[in-house]
């Protein structure tokens, strides 16, 4: 159980308090609603562009970190396909100052062109970094057009190529600023050895005078059904092949999305799990394979990705995932086997819960989906599927109609 | 009233934190530690074993060791294990450094009892089958033959052969190490290493005294561990290398040398001059490198210990054609830490940062569990931590100036380039 209290500013920020006195630490957490998929096709990568520049100094503050570090503390953020995070730890005494760096931002960058054009280059950097300068780093670039032929998902965060980011101007910046950054847009979350009114008479003071903003209504082209299989085959410069198959799967807020979640760990939740018994140690086409859900807000996907023997061609491999996934689809799942995933999810669950940073934005994830309290249903939620609510989610992901397939082919196999 | 948004609120700048150091007790000969943690249903178990890389003959057996513990016993398959330990949702977590080799299992409490018998098994009568080493090794090779394309692996696996030429600490795997590895040489070392007792076993989370001897009655150890064999450390002279990798489009760099271990009376100087300079997000490189020139995604420095000596280095990836731009910023700022005592303002920050950071670093059973760790198994002072961090409360501008005249001279820095040839 994550106890917490929420309340609602009038500018419509919603604050939620976590109390934890076992720890000496708290910890901030804010969410925008904003992420890749808000982004013109023609200006991809901007969202995570504009979290460099919200390190680069606000209005009534030059220097976002040197203050936090004077309190003794750390913080970070990323950027998805759907939100942007911010987060940050402190001694539980110093709290106060994330309340005051993370309003003063809220509230009005401090923009400058020589600021964006340094960033610029930072994020070409990690475009290189990430993307390029790795072997198989250029697997999502390819991958995202291929399954989404409608919806923004079909670019990475990082943006579909290194000239969107170079051609960022700064109306661009201010415009994206006023358009997503607001209290109504955000959900923010202190947990830690902190006392709820005091944190809620924190929040009043310096987030309650931030003025509502008019954000628009997100309204983004959905993705149509998929009806016939999709493949692409690219050669690249890497030792073994590899092969991505992707699967349409129900949303993050769709009450299957558990089910499907369950279901990815029978086929790939440790040494004992389907994928990895079959494929990489008795028949030993694969050196690693695995498979996971992409918890999207919009629709998202199943995913297998694994590397090949180099014994086995693409299509051995493929043929190989697709007979386990048939068999999965036919045969009942053992009560044994389904207890098994059941208790790995209780496991990691525990493990989510170690730190008070972890617990801030798991609340703020499940309250900017639409109620925060999802994260103490979901034990008797996992409890309660059954094996044949999974065996039905598989037959109705693993159809060839649905999938997207990527033959990532080594040049030197 | 209107909020002046200009004044920082007050900021406390006290981070006092407690460490546990629980009295060990030795049963069968192994000291055990218990740190236990009411606000979690998890139990952690780590058995250190003196079972590290200079400790092996070959390359690579001592991780395969470790890897492979559990893939087959004497009485139950490899799957048969992995069934049992995944039906109860627990994990095993592996780790190898130069001195140590550690099993670590994490489970429910409630499912302890289940699950300790299978553990205490994988621990004290693997077998290491055949099939099982060749899958294992085949998969490993699959991995590092993709990781010799990045230019960062590559350079983190041979800049140490830079400081330690021909000692253990300097060893580079290669590719064909992977197909010399055999069944028998592995299964001695096991032999000779996890047969004898463990250095120590911590046990921490949802767990008590009782707990404690439910362990102790799991294993048995029929030998001491062997006394440590140091190999003597090479006189260290600097050198530069590049490793060309002409098709990559940004380069790895590190530069560096070997350092004081945590028992010298200069490390706790040395820890806050790295800090400054590369250490956290507003380091001087940082600030200079990315945050101003924009050649890389990050930038940083770090003090690494092993047993007979640290290393200090600085790394990176930059753009290739900022190669030669980013070597002479590193210089330049290493050497202005030469000429400028570091401002008050700037020591200020930096204190509370690393004790700030310190005060999250002990935050639960298991991150104490973790610094008791480094304690026990280095043997150092009971109260080393709190030692370390007055010592770095009260170094003053000067002792930094001191720590950089006697270590970090750009002379006494090796360097290695990994990447593309680029112009001076």
């Amino acid at each position: 159980m994550i106890e917490f209290e929420k309340y609602i500013l009038s500018n419509g920020l919603r604050v939620l308090i976590h109390q934890d006195h076992t720890t000496p630490l708290a910890a901030m957490n804010i969410v925008y609603d904003v992420g890749a998929r808000d982004e013109h096709p023609d200006k991809t990568g901007f969202a995570h562009l504009f979290e460099h520049l919200m390190f680069e100094g606000s209005k009534h503050i030059p220097n976002y970190d040197t203050p936090l570090q004077l309190a003794g503390g750390t913080n970070n953020a990323f950027t998805s396909n759907d939100v942007t995070n911010y987060y940050l730890t402190v001694p539980a005494s110093n709290i106060e100052v994330g309340f005051w760096l993370e309003s003063d931002r809220m509230l009005e960058l401090a923009f400058s062109q020589e600021k964006l054009d340094i960033q610029k280059k930072v994020v070409s950097e990690e475009f290189k970094q990430r993307y390029l300068n790795q072997p198989y780093g250029d697997i999502w670039l390819l991958a995202r057009p291929l399954i989404y032929k409608k919806h923004p998902y079909q670019w990475a965060t990082i943006g579909k190529d290194l000239s969107h980011i170079e051609q960022a101007t700064l109306d661009d910046v201010k415009d994206f600023f006023y358009r997503f950054y607001a209290p109504n847009n955000a959900v923010l979350v202190i947990s830690g050895n902190v006392e709820a009114s005091a944190m809620l008479q924190l929040s009043e003071k310096w987030f309650g005078s931030i003025p509502r903003r008019n954000v628009p209504q997100r309204n983004l082209p959905q993705e149509p059904p998929q009806t016939e299989e999709r493949r692409l085959r690219v050669e690249r410069d890497v030792p073994s092949d590899a092969l991505l198959m992707a699967f349409h799967m129900p949303a993050r807020t769709d009450e299957r999305y558990y089910t499907f979640d369950l279901l990815t760990d029978i086929l790939s939740g440790g040494k004992s799990s389907r994928l990895y018994e079959k494929l990489v140690k008795e028949k030993e086409i694969y050196t690693e394979i695995g498979a996971y859900v992409m918890g999207s807000h919009d629709p998202g996907l199943i995913i297998v990705f694994g590397k090949l023997e180099k014994k086995f061609t693409i299509a051995q491999g493929e043929a190989a995932v697709w007979e386990l996934l048939e068999e999965l689809k036919q045969q009942q799942i053992t009560e044994e086997e389904l207890a098994k995933v059941k208790n790995k999810w209780l496991t990691q669950d525990a493990f989510a819960r170690l730190s008070v940073l972890n617990k801030a934005m798991k609340l703020a994830f499940a309250e900017l989906l639409g109620d925060a309290n999802m994260v103490n249903r979901e034990p008797e939620i996992y409890a309660s599927i059954t094996a044949e609510q999974i065996q039905q989610a598989a037959a109705m992901a693993f159809q060839k109609y649905n999938c997207s397939i990527l033959e990532y082919k080594s040049l030197h196999v | 009233m209107t909020l002046d948004r200009t004044i920082p609120p007050a900021v406390q700048q006290e981070f006092p934190f407690t460490l546990i150091h629980p009295e060990n007790q030795v049963i069968k000969g192994v000291p055990h530690y218990l740190i236990p943690g009411e606000d979690t249903d998890l139990v952690r178990l780590e058995l250190v074993f003196q079972a590290g890389s200079v400790y092996e003959s070959a390359a690579l057996i001592a991780s395969t060791v470790n890897d492979l513990l559990g893939e087959g016993t004497s009485s139950h398959s490899s799957s048969e294990i992995n069934a049992r330990l995944d039906y109860y949702g627990a994990y095993i977590e592996k780790e190898i450094t130069q001195e140590h080799a550690s099993v670590t299992l994490y489970c429910l409490g409630r499912f302890l009892k289940d699950v300790l018998p299978v553990f205490a098994e994988l621990v004290m009568d693997s077998v290491f089958p055949e099939r099982e080493l060749c899958i294992n090794l085949n998969n490993r090779k699959a991995s590092f033959e993709s990781n010799l394309k990045k230019v960062e692996f590559v350079c983190r696996q041979h800049f140490p052969s830079l400081l330690f030429p021909g000692h253990p600490y300097g060893k580079i795997t290669r590719l064909e190490d992977y197909d010399q590895v055999t069944q028998g040489a592995v299964y001695h070392f096991y032999q000779t290493f996890y047969h004898a007792a463990p250095v120590a076993i911590f046990l921490s989370g949802n767990a008590n005294e009782q707990t404690l001897k439910l362990i102790a009655d799991a294993f048995d150890w029929n030998k001491r561990a062997i006394p440590p064999n140091r190999t003597p450390l090479p006189d260290y002279k600097p050198v530069h290398k590049h490793i060309a990798m002409e098709e990559t489009i940004q380069s790895a760099i590190r530069i560096g040398r070997p350092a004081v271990t945590q028992e010298h009376p200069d490390f706790a100087v040395w820890s806050l001059t790295n800090t400054i300079l590369g250490g956290y997000f507003g380091s001087r490189l940082m600030k200079n490198i990315r945050e101003e020139k924009g050649y890389t995604y990050g930038i940083g420095s770090a003090l690494q210990m092993h047993p007979q000596s640290g290393v200090w280095l600085i790394a990176t990836e930059v753009g290739a054609e900022y190669t030669q731009a980013t070597l002479d910023e590193i210089n330049k700022e290493i050497l202005r830490m030469h000429h400028e005592a570091v401002s008050d303002e700037e020591m200020r920050i930096v204190k509370n940062y690393i004790q700030g950071n310190f005060l999250k670093s002990v935050d639960g059973p298991f991150a104490q569990t973790e610094r008791l760790k480094t304690i026990v198994l280095k043997g150092l002072p009971e109260d080393y931590y709190q030692q370390l961090m007055d010592a770095i409360r009260s170094a003053t501008p000067d002792d930094v100036l001191r720590c950089m005249h006697t270590y970090l001279h750009p002379e006494q820095m090796s360097r290695l380039v990994v990447g593309k040839t680029w112009k001076n």
